[in-house]
């Protein structure tokens, strides 16, 4: 967490800056190039910093999951190649 | 004043606004990502989450929504927790069966209307005033 402070005026305000993100998307953020080369198009469950699972539907990845015991593991689609552009 | 930072996530070589959300009900969480969406009425997920939280997704109240194409598909919709980040809300949540992408939709109805967000795109961050 990193604390700013901030003068208006010279009324002072602390502003408190948290910056907080999971292992699970810190792991996704550093392997996502390489995640979308081998598994485009498909869901991936992500405990900790490793993937716990892989399958072509959300539910086949929460089947996989729950045999092994993994609770409340982050489900991420992993995009293909020719969907870089969104209009959402 | 708080403010909380969240990084965007590349999507197939682009930095995007998608964040980690968690929807509750009862004792079922689902935790995803979801795409931070202000052209969007309602928040969208795919109707797999509905079904991995223990909900009949067709007892949720039908809204017919347009999309880009000017088709019309149907959200079943229903008020659960939500939190981002560590945000905490009452939110609006819609499920949709047709959902043509594998990505989540966070709207602004109940959500992000509900909060002053700054979209930096220069630096690749969405920075919520709490």
């Amino acid at each position: 967490m990193i604390v700013n402070h901030i003068s208006y005026g010279g009324v002072y305000a602390i502003i408190k800056v948290v910056k907080m993100v999971s292992d699970e998307m810190l792991y996704l953020i550093a392997n996502k190039e390489k995640l979308e080369e081998e598994q485009g198009g498909k869901y991936v469950a992500l405990y900790k910093n490793k993937i716990v699972a892989i399958g072509k539907t959300i539910h086949e990845v929460y089947e996989k999951v729950k045999k092994m015991g993994v609770k409340d593991p982050l489900i991420a689609y992993i995009p293909r190649r020719g969907e870089e552009a969104l209009l959402i | 004043m708080n403010k909380i930072e969240i990084p965007y996530i590349p999507w197939r070589g682009r930095y995007c606004p998608l964040v980690e959300v968690q929807i509750i009900n009862q004792d079922k969480t689902v935790r995803t990502l979801a795409y931070l969406d202000t052209g969007a009425t309602y928040s969208v997920f795919h109707a797999d989450f509905a079904e991995e939280l223990g909900l009949d997704i067709y007892s949720g109240e039908r809204k017919d929504i347009t999309v880009g194409d000017g088709g019309i598909i149907p959200l079943y919709i229903f008020k659960l927790e939500l939190i981002i980040e560590h945000l905490k809300t009452n939110a609006i949540i819609g499920f949709s069966d047709r959902l043509g992408t594998g990505i989540n939709i966070i709207g602004r109805e109940n959500i992000l209307d509900n909060y002053v967000i700054c979209f930096d795109g220069k630096n690749k961050k969405s920075i919520w005033h709490v």
